[in-house]
């Protein structure tokens, strides 16, 4: 029997129905005929959306670079200020050298003793117990360039007053001098003084992240044993708290399903008929593209590793799937026939699932994570026996667009 | 095996499901047969509608749904299938189609 032998059975089958009239029934449907709208289907502009992603990311990613470069021109700038600043303290510095040796008595003498000792602190690079406060993280342009300034300078005025002033004081003969209460209160007038509103040195520093940050996301997804798809996009992320964070990935995707699909074969094929086939199995392979959005919350478990987890929904833009040639297996002898019959299967244009994802800060502006995604929907709209639910793994690389700051927690040193 | 392979493909897809038996229609009720159709995927049963019982062609089909020709044949070549093995199972009922694996 042909397909349109077929065609004409089911229409003759069909001739054998009588319908008996009621009026109700005609009315029924002229009612619904006049008043039911023609609902088409709304299509997404693929290409457009597909372009301005494309677009996007090529600003993000100049942005970025553009950004860094301005980045380090200002780093230049500030190094050379760095130095300027750096000189001035210099000067400074031997200034109380020179009113120490010419009044080893003075506030300047005992004082002198604890600068002389920071400037130390540029070579030797440890901190220095401070009477009040505790020294960090010294930040200089060019330790090193400043000690050799500091050194140079210093003999070269030594040289210059040692005529004036042979012996050097040191601080136990300015204590022994000083008497107590003078003491506390040269010390008081010291911390108190203004000379050092300009020393690069911050107190009790810490480490945070920008309260939003935003970064481009590019990864390689896993299923099973092979890498099935990429994902390019972009990550916001913005902080609730201490630890704490809101996370956002707007991405565009692609990955490749493949299912398998097993037929129990009813209807003998003619060319069979001899093996008496009873089974086909066929698999189903298709490309998807598809936008992610996927939000969620998470938390700073240390300070480099992160763990977040939320939602995914995907627009799906290839919404279908094709088979490969069928096998009919002769279930009495067990051989193989390959048929090509099959055809593509439509799948939904939306999906939804979970996701979690631990994160690892590599550097201060580059985080590699682990995804995993559990897909929650069927993917083929109306089958009722097959099911396709997309979940697996991905790997990411995320570049951050802002570098963590120092916080200060405290105000310079005064 | 290599002399069961000699035959016409294209032939032989358009007929793999066929019902061999033409009294196997006859013998259905025509409500079992209604019921099919109405069971059939949704655009499957739309493209088979129009094609069968309102004589459009599938360029005409394509423009009604929004569709490629492409894809127009392939769900009215699906419906076929399914309503052959339908009226297959109707007949031996002891199979069920399409088993998920």
């Amino acid at each position: 029997m042909s397909a349109n032998e077929f065609d004409q059975a089911v229409r003759d089958k069909y001739d054998e129905l009588d319908f008996p009239f009621k009026k109700e029934n005609w009315e029924s449907l002229r009612h619904e005929m006049d008043f039911n709208e023609v609902v088409y289907q709304k299509k997404w502009p693929t290409k457009s959306i597909a372009i301005a992603a494309a677009f996007f990311i090529f600003c993000s990613v100049w942005g970025t670079v553009l950004y860094n470069y301005m980045n380090k021109e200002t780093e230049m700038a500030t190094t050379k200020m760095d130095e300027t600043k750096e000189k001035k303290i210099v000067d400074q510095l031997l200034g109380d050298e020179i009113e120490a040796r010419n009044n080893p008595n003075s506030i300047s003498a005992l004082s002198k003793n604890f600068v002389k000792a920071n400037a130390y602190t540029k070579y030797l690079k440890r901190p220095l117990v401070n009477p009040t406060a505790k020294l960090v993280k010294p930040t200089y342009a060019s330790p090193a360039l400043a000690a050799a300034i500091v050194q140079k300078e210093i003999q070269s005025k030594i040289s210059q007053t040692s005529e004036m002033t042979p012996s050097f004081p040191n601080a136990s003969e300015a204590n022994m001098v000083e008497t107590k209460p003078d003491l506390l209160a040269a010390k008081h007038a010291f911390l108190s003084n203004d000379r050092f509103k300009d020393y690069p040195v911050t107190l009790n520093a810490n480490v945070s992240k920008p309260a939003l940050q935003l970064g481009v996301v590019g990864g390689i997804g896993y299923a099973g044993q092979n890498i099935n798809g990429y994902l390019v996009g972009l990550n916001t992320s913005s902080r609730l708290g201490k630890k704490w964070f809101l996370d956002g990935t707007l991405a565009l995707g692609s990955s490749r399903e493949s299912f398998d699909v097993h037929h129990v074969q009813i209807a003998q094929p003619n060319a069979l008929a001899s093996k008496s086939p009873t089974e086909a199995s066929t698999t189903f392979n298709g490309n998807i593209y598809y936008v992610s959005f996927s939000p969620g919350i998470g938390v700073n478990i240390s300070k480099r590793i992160s763990v977040t987890a939320g939602g995914d929904v995907q627009r799906i833009f290839r919404n279908t799937v094709e088979s490969e040639t069928p096998i009919y297996t002769n279930s009495n002898s067990g051989d193989k026939t390959s048929v090509a019959l099959g055809g593509p299967i439509s799948i939904s244009d939306w999906d939804a699932g979970l996701k979690s994802k631990i994160s690892y800060q590599v550097a201060p502006q580059l985080n590699l994570s682990l995804q995993y995604r559990y897909g929650l929907v069927n993917l083929l709209s109306g089958q009722n026996d097959l099911k396709l639910k997309r979940s697996y793994g991905l790997f990411t690389l995320q570049y951050n667009l802002k570098k963590q700051e120092l916080k200060e927690n405290s105000d310079k040193v005064k | 095996m290599e002399e069961n392979m000699d035959f016409d493909k294209s032939n032989f897809v358009r007929n793999a499901y066929v019902v061999q038996d033409y009294s196997a229609i006859e013998r259905l009720n025509v409500l079992d047969l209604h019921k099919m159709i109405q069971n059939l995927p949704e655009v499957s049963k739309l493209v088979f509608n129009l094609y069968v019982f309102e004589g459009y062609s599938h360029k005409e089909i394509s423009k009604i749904l929004n569709l490629k020709v492409g894809t127009s044949h392939w769900h009215l070549s699906r419906a076929r299938t399914l309503l052959q093995a339908k009226i297959a199972i109707e007949n031996k009922p002891a199979y069920s189609a399409y088993e998920r694996k």
